[in-house]
Order: structure tokens, then sequence, then C-alpha cells
């Protein structure tokens, strides 16, 4: 960033031109900068601040017929968020439920392959875009901009992408949360990408400060445990709610005899109670599961007792909304 | 972001908004009771930056359309505003023009010739970026391949008044 001192006012005493080295002088001459603060008056002629809170109004608005916000998040890649996030979205919406998915996963978004939207796209409209819809359920992803091997990339200076990258993603969430006609919704879940520390649980109560919490997901690797607790301190730190942990990938589930066997030997439910945070409940890899939601056709057999265990932590999450609901008193 | 004339001890006022050089924004902010100026230019980065915050300085004159600034700066995104508000396009934003120029190929580098390097250097280094841009676009703007010191004092002369 440079300062050009463009015009000298008159009477100014100011000498020189062209560079800040002007202004450094004159710093030196002047009084406490506490002091001229409380006495100058700040007009927004910018129009920045006046902007910046009609965006947080637009996304207040939209959110206001959205009953419960819950973000799916993991301190671990590759533990299986957006499969959690599709099947319990599945789930919620086979208890009658009006579900939403949000896919935070900017760089990495499969919510809408794994529902059957590979060719979706918003229909845009004067009162906001209206989302692709799989099963019931509205979903939002910037996987309905990019044609099929497209990257995520912004237009910009690639060499200084870390100055503005970040921002640039804030902008696109929250353009996802305010932007889309999601009309009166029990739930929205937010798939967020991995990292335990990552920028996008901050963001996303700033979003949302009536964020109603957070399903955690692991799988039973020691590995994902010791990253997935560090997130769970991360999302309490930052006032977020553990609604429960899912322990995915539990096991295997042989497609013939329908034995399951232990992948790792870890235990989420231990992990759960050692952090006491509610447990949900466990899934096995499911061949059938996961070949399904890679064609975009998700599972509906009746008495599948994979998805009978998706069924069941989606009552779960339903009874923890209730009691934090209850708790704020607002049921 | 504002400035304050220490002078007068007041917040100085926005006034426009140009784009000086590619990827540059110049923002000027002036003190309503001496008349001092000052232009804030920006550089790539902090012009993506500002962009991505998804405002116009100055203010609108109607809501932003849906998806506005994704469609804007997502590569391979469609550009074109929703038909209900094509008069909200990128046409009325401030950084348009700037996210228009980022999109175009870049221009061929122009070459300097050894005395017009030298002087080059002798401008203070915090405002020699900005120099260097806008003495090059003058030359694009005459269809020069090299900037020679004859283009430099032209340069000084519309610039330093």
């Amino acid at each position: 960033m440079t300062f050009l001192h463009v015009a000298t006012g008159e009477s100014s005493g100011w000498t020189g031109r062209g560079d800040s080295g002007t202004a450094v002088r004159m710093s030196a001459q002047v009084p406490g900068l506490g002091s001229i603060l409380a006495g100058a008056r700040l007009a927004d002629d910018a129009q920045v601040k006046a902007q910046l809170a009609a965006q947080k109004d637009r996304v207040h608005e939209r959110m206001r017929t959205v009953a419960a916000k819950i973000a799916v998040m993991s301190g671990k890649g590759g533990v299986g968020k957006s499969v959690t996030t599709v099947s319990l979205a599945l789930a919620l919406m086979r208890r009658g439920l009006r579900v939403g998915v949000l896919d935070v996963d900017l760089n990495g978004p499969c919510v809408a392959h794994m529902l059957g939207l590979q060719h979706g796209a918003f229909a845009l409209g004067p009162n906001g875009a209206q989302p692709p819809v799989a099963y019931g359920i509205k979903v939002a992803s910037l996987a309905f901009f990019l044609s099929d091997d497209a990257p995520v990339r912004f237009r910009g200076p690639r060499e200084l992408s870390p100055v503005w990258l970040g921002a640039m993603e804030a902008g696109v969430v929250r353009e996802m949360i305010a932007d889309v006609e999601w009309g009166a919704l029990d739930v929205l879940l937010c798939d967020l990408p991995p990292g335990a520390a990552a920028d996008k649980p901050p963001l996303l109560l700033s979003l949302l400060p009536d964020l109603a919490g957070a399903v955690v997901v692991t799988t039973p690797s020691g590995v994902a445990s010791e990253v997935v607790r560090k997130a769970v301190f991360y999302a309490h730190s930052l006032g977020i709610r553990t609604l429960g942990l899912v322990d995915n990938m539990r096991g295997v589930r042989c497609s013939h005899c329908g034995n399951e066997e232990s992948l790792w030997g870890g235990d989420g439910a231990a992990l759960a109670s050692e952090l006491g945070v509610p447990f949900l409940g466990s899934v096995p890899f499911d061949r059938a599961l996961a070949q399904a939601l890679d064609r975009g056709q998700p599972l509906f057999a009746v008495g599948n007792p994979t998805l009978a265990r998706y069924d069941d932590m989606a009552a779960k999450l339903v009874a923890a909304l209730a009691s934090g609901l209850q708790a704020r008193g607002e049921a | 972001m504002k400035f304050l004339c220490l002078k007068c001890e007041a917040y100085m006022t926005f006034q426009k908004v140009e784009e000086p050089a590619q990827g540059s924004l110049g923002v000027f902010f002036a003190c309503a009771r001496c008349g001092a100026t000052f232009c804030m230019v920006t550089n790539p980065g902090e012009t993506q930056l500002v962009s991505s915050l998804g405002v116009q300085l100055g203010g609108r004159t109607s809501a932003p359309a849906p998806f506005e600034m994704t469609r804007r700066m997502l590569d391979g995104a469609p550009t074109s505003a929703p038909e209900s508000s094509a008069g909200e396009g990128l046409g009325r934003c401030p950084f348009g023009s700037v996210v228009k120029s980022m999109q175009a190929p870049a221009a061929p580098p122009l070459d300097w010739s050894p005395g017009a390097h030298a002087r080059l250097g002798n401008i203070p280094e915090m405002v020699r970026p900005f120099a260097r841009l806008q003495i090059e676009k003058m030359a694009r703007e005459r269809g020069m391949r090299e900037v020679d010191e004859t283009l430099l004092d032209e340069a000084r002369d519309t610039f330093m008044g």
C-alpha cells in the first residue's frame, strides 16, 4: 500500500509532496491520537460499514426461518465428514424434517455428487438463488459453479493469494448462506473442510451466531482421535457446543455374511466419554453405501443395518437439539 | 479504513476511486476543512482483499445480485447477472474494471532504456511501483514498446505539475 500526498490544504504549513514522508514528519508535531479521535466525528462516507452491516442483516434475515444450524466437522481429513453429513441429512429427512445442506468444503465439494446433483445449478432470481433439491434436501455448494474437472480458482494474483484467499472464501460462504432461498428448514447441516484450528468454524460462528452446535466425526484410529480431540477443544474454546461424536468406519461390514470386523481397534465411545461429549454412535464402512454415494444414488433399502445406525444417530441428534432449545427456553 | 487529517484533527472524507494500473486502485480522501488530499494506492493483493468484502466504495444504488462476488471472482463461474437485475452487473462496481483487467490477458512487458531505468531508481521507493505503472500505462497508450527518457520527462510534467 502506498500513500500519495496529492494536494496540500490552504495554509496547512505542509511542505513537500509525493511521498508519505510528509505525513510522518507532521505526526510528530500533533497531540496524542487518542485525544484527536475522541473529538473527531466519523462519517461512513465510503459506505463500507453500512454495506457490511447490510450483508449481516441479509444473513440474519435468510437464516431466520432455519431452526437449527449444525456444523459437521473434524480435525482430521478423510474420516467421512461428507458421508456423515449426507447420511444424517437423509436420516433427518426420513424423520420428516425439512433439511438443507451447506457444503463449506469449498475446495473439495462432494455433497452435491453424493446426492446425485452432479449437474445441479442454482437458478438465479431476484430474491435469491434457488438451490437444487435432492430427495427433498436443499443443497448449496460451490460445485454448482464448476465444470467437472475444474478446481476452485479465484481470479487474482496467485503469488499474493495467502493475503486474500481467506477473505474471498469467507465472502463465498456468506453468499451461500445469504443469497440462497433456503426457505423454512428444521435443520441446516454445514459440512466443514478438515482442519482442527482452521478458519471455517469461527467464520461459521460469526455468520451463524445461533449455531446449535457441532457433530464431530472421527474414526477409531489413534491418529484420528488425537487430532479430533484438538478439534473438540477448539470448538469448545469458540463456544461451539459438541452435539455428538460419530465414530465412523468403526469396522468393515462383510457384504456376504454381514459380519463386522474391526479396522483399527480404537473406541469412539470411549473418546466421547473422555471428552465429556455425547456419543451419537458408530458406523461401519459399508461397501454398498460407499458405492451408492459414489454413484450419487443414496441407499434407501428398508432394514439396511447401516441406515438404521444413521436413523438412530438422527434421533439422538434431534433429542440433543431439543434439550438445547429447552435449555435456552426456546421450546 | 479511515484517514485522519492531523492538522485539522478531523476524519478525511472519501472522494473517489480510480484505477491507475492493472490490479491497482487509487482511493482518494480529502480533508473537508483544509482541502488536503491523499490517495491510497493499493497493490494487487490489497485490491483483491477489498474486492472480497463484496462492497462498493461510495455505496450502492441497489441491492447486490445473488452470488455477485462469487460469480465475479470464481474462475469459470458464469459472470452474467440475473436478468431481473441486469442493471446491477459488473458495470456499476468500482472494482469492475479492475476485475476485468485482471481477467484480460497480461500486456506484454515493456523494455526500459538504460537511462530511463536509471532515473526510475531515483524515484522514492514508496511510490516507485505506482510511478512505474503510470509511466508504462502512458507508454502503452502511445503504442510504445520501450520507455525512454523523453517519456519520463513528459510523465514528470504530467504527474508533478
